[in-house]
C-alpha cells in the first residue's frame, strides 16, 4: 500500500475535534469579529450560517481557547425546556450542579444576575439555538437584560430561523455575524491542511485543479458535506488499494473514484 | 457497508446520463441554430418575392373584380389627360412598392364609402386607376383591385390553434374534489395524499395539518408520522418536530425516523 488512505479517512470525520479547526480566510475575519465582540458590553451576538459552515467548529475553537481568560461557558446540546435553562444558568452561577429533585425559580436567577453586574462578565455562547423553544428563548433575553450575562447565539441560517431570532432578539444584538460556505480557493485550502494536519503530503498532492473544481462543484463550499466527500472518496480508495490496486494511480486520484465518493454520500444522483 | 459493485454500476449510470446530457444540450443548441438560419432564410426569400413582378395575382385580382376594372377602364377612356398629368405626379413622388398600399388605402376608403355611391365610387377608382399605369409596365399596382381582407385570407393557410393546456393529476380543482370527498369518506390515503401534494409545493402548514388527519386516521401509519415530522421542521418548529418523532421511535423503533431525527438535529437537508 503506497498511501495510508485509512489516515486520510480519518482526518474526515464527521466530529467536533477542536485540534481539527482549520483557519480559512473568511471564518478567520468571523472569528476575530467574534472575540472583539466578547471584549465589548454587548447583550447579545448573533453567529448565523447556513448548517455546515463551521458555527459549532468555531465556538467550541473560541471555547478552548479562551475559557480560561474568560468567564465562558458553551452550551452546545440545546436546552428545549425551561428547567433546563435554570439547571444551567444555576450552574453558571455557582459552579455546581443543581441537587436532584431540586428546581430553582426564575425570579431568583434573574435577581442574581442583577446583584452580580460589574462583578462579573459572564458570555455563554449557546449553539443550535434553532432547536430552543419560544419561551426559553425569551428568558434568555430576559437574562441577558440583567447586565451581567451577555450571550453568543448561533443558528442555522433559514428563511424562518434567522428572522424567529432576529424578531425576538431585535435590538438586543450586538452585531450579526454571517458564516457562509467557503469558495473554491478556500475549498482548496481546507482539503490541505486538513491532510497536512495528519502529515499525509503525498495524499494532498494527488489532488489537481480538476478534483479541487470538481469538489467545489459537489459541495458547493459547505465544510460538512465537504468532508463527507473525502470520506467517502478515502474510503473507497482504501478498497481499491487492498483489493485492486490496479484501479488507484500511484500519482493522481482517479476523478472517477471522486465521483464514485459523491454518488455514495449522495451530493450526486445517477 | 460498502458495496463497491453496486456503487461501480451507479457510477456508469451516471457517466450515461452525463453525456446524454451533453448531447441533448449539443442538440439543441443544433436545433436553435437551424431555426435561426432557417427563418433568416425565408426572410430572404419572401423580399427577394416582394420584388418580383406579380403577374399572376394580378391577373387573378382582374378577373375577380371585373366590375371595378371596368368602370376604371371606362372613366380611363373619357379622361386620358388627367390620367395622365396625374401619372407624371405619381412617377415622381411614388416608389413602387409604396403605390400597392397608397392604392390598397385608397380601396380601402373606397370600401368604407358608399358603396351605392357610383360618383364617389368613380373618384376613388379613377385616382387608383392614375396611380396604375404607370406602374404597369412592374405589376405591382394591380393588387389595387382587391380589398386588403381578400389579399389576406387567399394565398395563405389558415392556422389551427394548439390547446396545450396540460392538465395533470395535481390541478387545483382535483385536489378540492379531494378534500370534499375526505369529509364524507375519511380516506387514509386521501389525506396522506394531499399532505404530500401540500409538502412539495412548500405549503406546510396544510401538509402538517393533513399528514395529522392521516395520523388519527391511522396512528399506525409510518408515512404520516414522518411526513407531520418534516413539515413541522420546515415551518422552523424543530423542536415540537423531534419531540414528534421521538415518541413514534419509542413507540416503533423505526430507524427512517430515528434517521430523521437525527437530519433534524444535526441540521442536514431532507
Amino acid at each position: 500500500m503506497m498511501y495510508d488512505y485509512k489516515a486520510a479517512k480519518e482526518a474526515f470525520v464527521d466530529e467536533i475535534r477542536v485540534d481539527d479547526y482549520i483557519d480559512i480566510r473568511s471564518s478567520k475575519k468571523a472569528y476575530n469579529k467574534l472575540l472583539e465582540g466578547l471584549e465589548r458590553p454587548f447583550k447579545m451576538i448573533l453567529l448565523y450560517g447556513q448548517p455546515g459552515t463551521g458555527k459549532t467548529m468555531m465556538l467550541n475553537h473560541i471555547y478552548i481557547n479562551h475559557r480560561h481568560q474568560k468567564d465562558l461557558h458553551l452550551i452546545d446540546t440545546p436546552l428545549l425546556t425551561q428547567n433546563d435553562l435554570y439547571s444551567r444558568l444555576f450552574h453558571i452561577f455557582t459552579g455546581t450542579k443543581l441537587p436532584p429533585n431540586t428546581k430553582v425559580n426564575f425570579d431568583t436567577l434573574v435577581e442574581y444576575g442583577r446583584r452580580i453586574k460589574g462583578k462579573r462578565e459572564i458570555a455563554i455562547m449557546i449553539d443550535e439555538a434553532q432547536m430552543y423553544p419560544q419561551n426559553v428563548l425569551e428568558e434568555i433575553r430576559i437574562m441577558s437584560d440583567t447586565g451581567s450575562l451577555k450571550f453568543v447565539i448561533a443558528l442555522h441560517k433559514t428563511e424562518d430561523e434567522e428572522l424567529i431570532a432576529k424578531e425576538h432578539f431585535k435590538t438586543r444584538i450586538w452585531e450579526s455575524i454571517e458564516l457562509k460556505n467557503a469558495t473554491l480557493e478556500e475549498t482548496k485550502v481546507y482539503v490541505y491542511k486538513k491532510l497536512l494536519n495528519r502529515g499525509l503530503i503525498d495524499i494532498a498532492n494527488q489532488f489537481t485543479p480538476k478534483h479541487h473544481k470538481l469538489i467545489y462543484k459537489f459541495t458547493k463550499g459547505n465544510f460538512r458535506d465537504c468532508s463527507k466527500l473525502m470520506y467517502g472518496l478515502f474510503e473507497i480508495c482504501e478498497y481499491y488499494d487492498e483489493f485492486e490496486p490496479g484501479k488507484i494511480d500511484s500519482e493522481h486520484l482517479p476523478i472517477k473514484v471522486l465521483e464514485m465518493a459523491a454518488l455514495r454520500t449522495g451530493l450526486i444522483n445517477a | 457497508m460498502l458495496d463497491i459493485r453496486e456503487l461501480e454500476q451507479q457510477w456508469k449510470r451516471y457517466k450515461i446520463k452525463q453525456y446524454l446530457n451533453y448531447i441533448k444540450i449539443g442538440g439543441g443548441v443544433f436545433v436553435v441554430l437551424g431555426v435561426i438560419i432557417f427563418t433568416a432564410s425565408t426572410l430572404s426569400k419572401d423580399d427577394k418575392e416582394d420584388n418580383k413582378p406579380k403577374m399572376v395575382v394580378s391577373k387573378q385580382k382582374v378577373e375577380s373584380k371585373p366590375a371595378v376594372n371596368q368602370v376604371a377602364q371606362e372613366q380611363q377612356k373619357e379622361n386620358p389627360d388627367n390620367k395622365t398629368d396625374k401619372q407624371k405626379v405619381e412617377k415622381s413622388t411614388k416608389s413602387v412598392e409604396e403605390t400597392p398600399k397608397i392604392a390598397v388605402a385608397n380601396n380601402r376608403n373606397y370600401q368604407n364609402s358608399n358603396p351605392d355611391s357610383n360618383i364617389q365610387t368613380d373618384n376613388r377608382v379613377k385616382e387608383s386607376r392614375i396611380e396604375k399605369s404607370p406602374k404597369k409596365e412592374s405589376g405591382m399596382f394591380l393588387d389595387i383591385g382587391e380589398p386588403e381582407s381578400n389579399i389576406d385570407n387567399t394565398p395563405k393557410e389558415k392556422k389551427h390553434k394548439m390547446d396545450l393546456t396540460i392538465i395533470t393529476p395535481n390541478s387545483k380543482k382535483i385536489i378540492v374534489g379531494i378534500e370534499k370527498r375526505f369529509r364524507a369518506t375519511r380516506s387514509y390515503d386521501d389525506a396522506l395524499y394531499l399532505a404530500n401534494y401540500y409538502y412539495e409545493r412548500k405549503l406546510y402548514s396544510k401538509a402538517a395539518y393533513w399528514s395529522l388527519q392521516a395520523n388519527i386516521i391511522d396512528s399506525d401509519g409510518e408515512e404520516s408520522w414522518l411526513l407531520f415530522a418534516k413539515a413541522k421542521a420546515k415551518l422552523g418548529k424543530r423542536a415540537e418536530a423531534i419531540k414528534v418523532l421521538k415518541a413514534y421511535y419509542e413507540k416503533s423503533a423505526s430507524p427512517d425516523a430515528r434517521a430523521l431525527m437525527d437530519d433534524i438535529r444535526k441540521g442536514t437537508k431532507f
